[in-house]
C-alpha cells in the first residue's frame, strides 16, 4: 500500500496524460493494425484475383438503398465496412478458392455454415467480424464484412429479394 | 484402479463424442470433390444466433425453442443420382447407421422414395437424428445434434429447405397419433 501511494505521488497530472496518452496511442495503434491484419488475409488473396471490388461504407450502404427498404437499412445500419471481391474465372473455376479462410480458422474465426457441391458457400465470424466466399457456376464471390448484422432480417431480405446473396441484392441495388 | 477406471472412463467418452460423427464423415470425405452432392454444415456458432431472435408468433417461438438447442446440422444431399446407385447408397448408408448403433426410429417405405431415421439417445435424452433418405435419383443423408425434441422437431422440417428435412414432420404425425391413443 505504502509502494503504491508513493508512486502515485510521483505522478504528476502532466505525466499521469502524458503515460494515458501514450498508452492510449499505442493501444489505438495495435487495433487498427490488428484490424489491419484481418483484412490483409483476404486482400493478399483477392485483390489480384479479382475483377471487380466493391468496398462500402455505412454512407455508401445507405445509398445503394433507392428503394429505402427499411430492412435494408436496419440490416446494414450497424455495419462499418464491407468488402467484396467477384473472382475472376480462372481462380473460380479453379476450385481452389476456399483455402484463404483457412488462414481465419488458424485465428480463431469459427465456422458458421460450410455449403459444398453446385454452390459453395462459407461464412466464418469472430466477435463482430465476418468472411466468406460464396459462388455457384463458376461466379465466386469473397467478402469480408465488419460489424454488427441483426441476423433475424436476414431471412425476410432475402425473400425481398429473388436471388438470395448478399452480392445479388447489392448489384441489384447498384444496378437500378 | 481409480486411475484404470478414469483412464476407461476417459477413452470411452472420447469414442463416444468420435463415433457421433463418423457416419456423416464418411460420406462427406466419400463426395468432397463430386458437385453432383451438395455437403452442408450449419455449426453450433450458427444457431446460437437464433436465440437472439424475437419470435412473434407461437410457431416461430417452437422452432425458435427446437433450434437454439442444437448442436449442428450435417447434410449430404445429392440429386440426379441414377436410380441404381442410389439405391446402392440407400443400403450402404443405412448399413453404416446400423453399425455405428443407432436406434431405429421410423421407416418409411413407398413407390418414391425409402427412408429410416434413427436417433443416438442417452440418459432418456436424444443427442442425434439420423436420416438416410434414398429415391429414384436422390439420395439424402441427414445428421442433427444436440438436444433433440421430436415433438418439436417438424418446426426445423417446415422451416429448412433441405431435401429430407420434410421428412421429418412424420415424427410430428407420429407423436400426435401416440398422443391421441
Amino acid at each position: 500500500m505504502h509502494g503504491i501511494g508513493s508512486l502515485g505521488l510521483l505522478f504528476t497530472r502532466t505525466t499521469f496524460e502524458k503515460v494515458m496518452s501514450k498508452t492510449l496511442s499505442i493501444f489505438l495503434l495495435l487495433i487498427s493494425v490488428s484490424g489491419l491484419a484481418q483484412e490483409s488475409i483476404i486482400k493478399d488473396f483477392a485483390e489480384d484475383r479479382s475483377n471487380l471490388k466493391l468496398c462500402l461504407y455505412p454512407s455508401t450502404l445507405r445509398m445503394v438503398n433507392i428503394k429505402k427498404d427499411p430492412d435494408f437499412y436496419e440490416l446494414v445500419n450497424d455495419v462499418e465496412k464491407l468488402l467484396i471481391y467477384t473472382l475472376d474465372a480462372n481462380t473460380s473455376k479453379s476450385g481452389s478458392f476456399t483455402g484463404w479462410t483457412d488462414e481465419y480458422r488458424n485465428i480463431g474465426y469459427e465456422e458458421y455454415i460450410a455449403m459444398s457441391g453446385k454452390v459453395d458457400l462459407i461464412i466464418l465470424g469472430k466477435d463482430e467480424e465476418y468472411v466468406g466466399v460464396t459462388g455457384t457456376d463458376g461466379n465466386v464471390a469473397a467478402f469480408y464484412l465488419r460489424g454488427a448484422i441483426p441476423f433475424q432480417k436476414i431471412p425476410k431480405l432475402i425473400q425481398t429479394f429473388e436471388g438470395g446473396d448478399m452480392l445479388t441484392l447489392l448489384t441489384n441495388q447498384l444496378d437500378r | 484402479m481409480k486411475k484404470i477406471i478414469a483412464i476407461v472412463l476417459i477413452l470411452g467418452t472420447g469414442n463416444l463424442a468420435f463415433s457421433q460423427g463418423t457416419v456423416m464423415t464418411k460420406y462427406f470425405e466419400k463426395f468432397s470433390g463430386d458437385e453432383d452432392f451438395t455437403k452442408v454444415s450449419v455449426s453450433s456458432k450458427m444457431f446460437s444466433l437464433f436465440t437472439e431472435m424475437d419470435a412473434s408468433t407461437d410457431d416461430q417461438k417452437e422452432f425458435l425453442d427446437a433450434i437454439s438447442k442444437l448442436k449442428g446440422l450435417k447434410a449430404v444431399v445429392g440429386e440426379n443420382v441414377e436410380s441404381s446407385e442410389s439405391k446402392k447408397l440407400f443400403n450402404s448408408a443405412v448399413a453404416d447407421v446400423d453399425k455405428e448403433g443407432y436406434e431405429e426410429l421410423m421407416t418409411i417405405t413407398d413407390a418414391e422414395e425409402n427412408v429410416k431415421i434413427s436417433i443416438k439417445e442417452s440418459g432418456g435424452k436424444i443427442s442425434e437424428l439420423i436420416l438416410v433418405a434414398g429415391g429414384k435419383s436422390k439420395f439424402a443423408l441427414l445428421s442433427l445434434y444436440g438436444e433433440i425434441d421430436l415433438k418439436k422437431i417438424s418446426k426445423l422440417a417446415s422451416s429448412m429447405s433441405i431435401h429430407g428435412m420434410h421428412h421429418l414432420k412424420k415424427l410430428d404425425d407420429d407423436y400426435d397419433d401416440d398422443d391421441n391413443e
